[in-house]
């Protein structure tokens, strides 16, 4: 059985788009967030061969009419958007136009854009639910860095713009028949949870309304604050490695620190839909990659040395005819390489296996004097990064939060004495205890008390630890093991849903199925995380995929350790 | 950059920048010098790493501490370090080769969904009927207004025909009043459309449209040989390019001041929103008859290029498969014909999307000053040249060259032997004759070629299961059979 793919998702409303309009030359209009919606999945020389000969941004189309040319228009449905496109229909460049809206369309909005085609030019006026990144077939996300706004509570336009993003991705899957998980010491989880449910609730009606599917969509909102360590760790598997220590964005990965980069290898596109090496080697992890890249390079070798042997026609001919192919490899090539080793580079440099393992020590294992020597010693490694004294520093605040042999200020001053903190990095640890302390959680991120942990614990007991670098298990993997096998605590986890039971009416056969005592399942499971997601969460649940999970994760961003920073003091001031 | 399908394709040609070199010491000179290095780069690039890794092993005293035990010689480094350290992720998952499903259990199917293995695409609303709905009520509006206006301004502009030009004012205005009344003075006292009061310094005047009050600033006057063939265009058929190629010329069709040109040609004073309608109008004459810009043209000439070469590389196609298979059904010079055909349809695609190339340069019938036009017509350009570029090179890697003689020849003596081989077999299957003795015999070979082709046919009939067929030829075989026992006997 095929995973639902997010990427597919978004590429079915793309082509059907292109293939809708018959006419020849085609030109697509988007605006800033639809054109890296877009381009997250099509490279442009894809639309190239679909006949789609001009890109451009609504807000900045020409002057000069080209009305042989058609223009499908993708873009959102905002305010500035509607009236960019009233302007243009009352003075068309263009000879016809098909406009898709990535979301939902207020009526006097189609009512407005009506009366402004006075020159009868628009041809399609349609929703399609395409208003997310698509970054891997199981992750996406609403691309919003900071969502937390004053004292952690929603700002409207970020508000609007989660539900907004989230229920497209409900109707972009095709699933009507959703119930609702949230993580109920998050008000900010609740506020979003009822949102959607009447949202998608009400939109089905119009939308999918004879559509007779009673499969049922599980829907996890969960709030990062519940767990704040994850995004604090470094990270070994080469996708999250990249963003951690380089840092992705929209697919495009900037190279321009590293010394001696060729002016081409400046910025380069790493997607994984275009690219056979990074597609298989996402989740590999450091050391494998080092293996799979020489492979890749003798692989690559061995045609350079074919190739270079021209000495008959028929030799060249066979040239020209795997040009393409020896090309494209070659840039692969050079690209990986080029990573592989800037990674190599700075992991060497700033001493990270250490720092990494200290991470993983401080967080899985349980020995404070042990840990608070090896953090004294870090501090005096110049070696070490402040980034990396920062992370230590938080992984300790928050795992011995409330010990009464707590020595973090002890270390801060340390720290300080060797300037190895910053004055603005002082406040970020207050600031993230505050975020992501105690006080706000209602698990214990550290606890070795669900029957989960302690069979983790016990067999590590037994098997000794096999990798130190990845003994962390992100919190998301335990309440989705724990959902799946319906063991997630309504009183942590309540249903939205819930109170429909007390109404006969609304009664349906889900509500009736849980009534007699049994669990549903699910044909899928969507997690969204207010304050984004990790790649390493993205890697844990693409191994449970890989095991016949159905679940796709996202959130409002793809965060690294210094995204991560932004998020938690944007919430704090 | 491209190379071509005509002859210069046999001569020798760069790989990479596509020069002919004249013969083969020449290219390797040239190949060597020039592109050896270019693609070398990349190899040195790989060479750094692996420098940088064995730099890092000796330099670094504590890896090689640690790594002790290790005895690959080869990456012997921080990789090997860190691959020994971290076992993959991957191990904490799977504990055998094969991933389990164990959490299948928890996901139910759509029964539906299961059977296809297929994700579908996802939800859509359609806003159409409704647009279409308000579209057409606005259209209609503005259609009716339109209409009622134009044929006002038909009359208007008709006055000299009725009264003389230098007649009395008095009538010239009685025969506007009588198109459209004019509202009273007295009854007004603010200008209708910028609502200021009328006074010493701003007169009362009418719009010759609608009758409505308006102040001089809120007027605008429209030309009466304007008007016309505005109405023009409207109303008659005939003729009616011409007007409207006068009138493409036009920026506006009304203007704020009396314009005193030399022959003082009539006009009529109108109002804003009257002016807006007309305006209007006109834009949309003006879009309807924008012409095709000249790189439609080009770009339907490309389309229709590749039409035929797709169409005609199908023959091809079929002519060198038949020939190479060593039928002679088709001759070399049938290849060569198809060919010739093939490149014609080539040629015309690669100059045609070059001159789009020139007209990126260009940008004719661009404002010098509108960059930004002018930036979006040669993406236009260069996207479709790049377009065709895509499309040739499929062609040429998709279209094999015209078979030698000699490859000819050879697929000939080939089919020849597998024939005689089969024949040979055949002859040996066919019943009352003795192989041996028919070598000789010169009568029976055309028999045996028609028993080889019923057989031939039968084995054909038999894999599309016509088995009335099989019988008759089974019957065909059995007559010719007979005929030739004898002949043999004879």
């Amino acid at each position: 059985m095929a995973n639902l793919n997010v990427i597919e998702a978004v590429r079915f409303y793309v082509r059907r788009m292109i293939e809708d309009c018959h006419d020849n030359i085609k030109g697509l209009i988007m605006d800033k967030e639809t054109a890296s919606i877009v381009s997250m999945i099509y490279a442009q020389s894809e639309l190239l061969q679909k006949e789609v000969f001009l890109f451009e941004r609504i807000d900045s189309t020409g002057q000069k009419s080209l009305k042989s040319l058609s223009a499908i228009c993708f873009i959102r449905p905002t305010e500035e958007n509607l009236e960019t496109l009233v302007r243009e229909l009352h003075d068309p460049k263009y000879g016809s136009y098909y406009i898709y809206f990535s979301n939902f369309l207020q009526t006097n909005a189609i009512k407005t854009l009506a009366d402004a085609d006075e020159f009868a030019c628009v041809r399609v006026i349609q929703e399609f639910y395409a208003d997310y990144l698509a970054i891997n077939p199981h992750v996406y996300s609403l691309n919003i860095p900071t969502t937390y706004h004053k004292y952690y509570e929603w700002n409207d336009s970020v508000f609007h713009r989660t539900v907004q993003g989230l229920v497209s991705l409900i109707f972009s899957l095709r699933s009507r028949n959703i119930i609702i998980r949230f993580q109920k010491s998050s008000n900010m989880a609740r506020t979003l949870a009822d949102q959607i449910y009447s949202t998608v609730k009400t939109q089905t009606d119009s939308i999918a309304s004879n559509i007779n599917d009673t499969s049922q969509t599980i829907v996890l909102i969960v709030d990062r604050r519940e767990d704040a360590i994850t995004p604090l760790m470094n990270q070994w598997t080469y996708q999250a490695m990249v963003h951690e220590l380089i840092g992705i964005k929209n697919n495009r990965v900037n190279l321009s620190q590293v010394p001696g980069i060729k002016k081409e290898l400046e910025e380069v596109i790493m997607n994984a839909e275009h690219d056979e090496f990074y597609e298989t080697n996402l989740y590999s992890n450091f050391g494998d990659i080092a293996t799979n890249i020489k492979a890749l390079m003798e692989d690559f070798q061995e045609k350079h040395k074919n190739q270079s042997k021209l000495e008959s026609i028929s030799d060249m001919k066979t040239f020209v005819e795997t040009y393409p192919q020896f090309k494209k490899l070659s840039g692969t090539v050079s690209k990986h390489v080029t990573i592989v080793s800037e990674l190599s580079r700075l992991v060497g440099l700033y001493n990270l296996l250490e720092v990494s393992e200290i991470e993983q020590n401080l967080v899985c294992q349980s020995d404070h004097n042990d840990i608070v020597q090896k953090i004294k010693r870090l501090i005096h490694d110049d070696k070490v990064r402040r980034e990396d004294i920062l992370r230590i520093l938080c992984l300790y605040a928050l795992r011995y939060e409330h010990q009464s042999n707590n020595e973090l200020n002890a270390l801060k001053n340390e720290a300080q004495n060797r300037q190895r903190l910053s004055e603005k990095n002082i406040h970020f640890i207050p600031a993230l205890l505050n975020y992501g302390g105690q006080k706000f959680r209602q698990t214990n991120l550290f606890n070795i008390q669900t029957p989960l942990a302690i069979t983790r614990q016990f067999i590590r007991g037994l098997r000794g630890v096999d990798n130190v670098y990845a003994q962390h298990v992100p919190l998301i993997k335990d309440l989705l093991e724990q959902l799946l096998r319906g063991k997630l605590k309504d009183t942590f986890y309540p249903n939205v849903n819930a109170k429909d039971q007390i109404n006969p009416n609304n009664r349906n056969s889900a509500n009736q199925l849980q009534q007699q005592g049994q669990i549903i399942k699910p044909s899928e499971i969507i997690v969204y995380t207010i304050g984004g997601i990790t790649y390493e969460e993205s890697l844990h649940v693409h191994m449970m995929n890989k095991q016949g999970a159905r679940i796709i994760l996202g959130g409002s961003y793809v965060h690294n350790f210094s995204s991560f920073i932004d998020e938690v003091m944007a919430g704090a001031s | 950059m491209l190379q071509t399908i005509g002859d210069t394709r046999e001569g020798f040609l760069c790989p990479q920048c596509h020069q002919d070199m004249g013969n083969l010491e020449m290219l390797q000179v040239h190949f060597q010098n020039v592109h050896m290095k270019q693609s070398s780069t990349v190899v040195k690039g790989i060479s750094l790493l692996f420098e940088f890794v064995s730099s890092t092993m000796s330099n670094a005293e504590q890896v090689n501490k640690l790594s002790i035990g290790l005895n690959s010689k080869y990456f012997l480094g921080l990789f090997s370090f860190a691959k020994q350290k971290l076992k993959s992720v991957q191990n904490n998952f799977q504990n055998s080769n094969e991933p389990s499903k164990i959490y299948s259990q928890y996901f139910s199917f759509d029964l539906h969904d299961y059977h296809s293995k297929k994700q579908y695409m996802g939800f859509t609303r359609s806003h159409y009927t409704y647009f279409q709905i308000v579209r057409k009520d606005k259209l209609h509006e503005i259609y009716t207004k339109t209409q009622q206006l134009l044929l006002r301004l038909e009359l208007l502009t008709n006055i000299n025909e009725q009264i003389p030009p230098n007649g009395n004012t008095k009538e010239r205005r009685k025969y506007e009043q009588g198109i459209i009344p004019w509202m009273e003075d007295s009854v007004v006292s603010i200008c209708s459309s910028c609502s200021a009061s009328f006074g010493f310094s701003r007169r009362k005047h009418h719009c010759r449209l609608d009758g409505l009050v308006i102040c001089n600033q809120c007027s605008r006057f429209i030309l009466f040989s304007i008007a016309r063939r505005i109405v023009d265009s409207n109303t008659s058929s005939t003729n009616n390019s011409f007007t409207i190629q006068q009138l493409m010329n036009l920026k506006t069709i009304t203007s704020s001041t009396i314009i005193n040109n030399a022959s003082n040609e009539d006009h009529l004073r109108i109002c804003m929103s009257c002016a807006r309608c007309l305006q209007n109008y006109y834009r949309q004459i003006f879009f309807k008859n924008i012409p095709k810009d000249e790189i439609f043209h080009y770009y339907e000439n490309i389309i229709q290029a590749k039409k035929e070469y797709t169409q005609v590389q199908l023959t091809y196609v079929a002519i060198i498969d038949s020939i190479l298979s060593g039928n002679t059904k088709y001759q070399i010079k049938d290849a060569q014909q198809v060919y010739r055909q093939l490149s014609v349809s080539y040629e015309k695609i690669d100059s045609t999307s070059k001159k789009l190339v020139a007209f990126a340069d260009k940008c004719p019938n661009i404002d010098e000053n509108d960059i930004s036009s002018k930036a979006r017509y040669a993406t236009l350009c260069r996207n479709i040249r790049m377009y065709a570029v895509q499309v040739l090179q499929n062609f040429s890697l998709s279209t094999r060259r015209v078979p030698t003689e000699d490859e000819i020849k050879q697929a000939r003596d080939a089919k020849q032997r597998s024939d005689n081989e089969l024949m040979g077999k055949v002859i040996l299957s066919i019943p009352g004759i003795n192989g041996k003795t028919l070598e000789l015999s010169e009568e029976l070979k055309p028999f045996i070629q028609q028993y080889y082709q019923v057989v031939q046919y039968m084995q054909q009939a038999k894999l599309a299961g016509r088995d009335d067929e099989v019988k008759l030829l089974e019957s065909n075989l059995e007559e010719l059979a007979q005929a030739m026992r004898v002949v043999h006997q004879n």
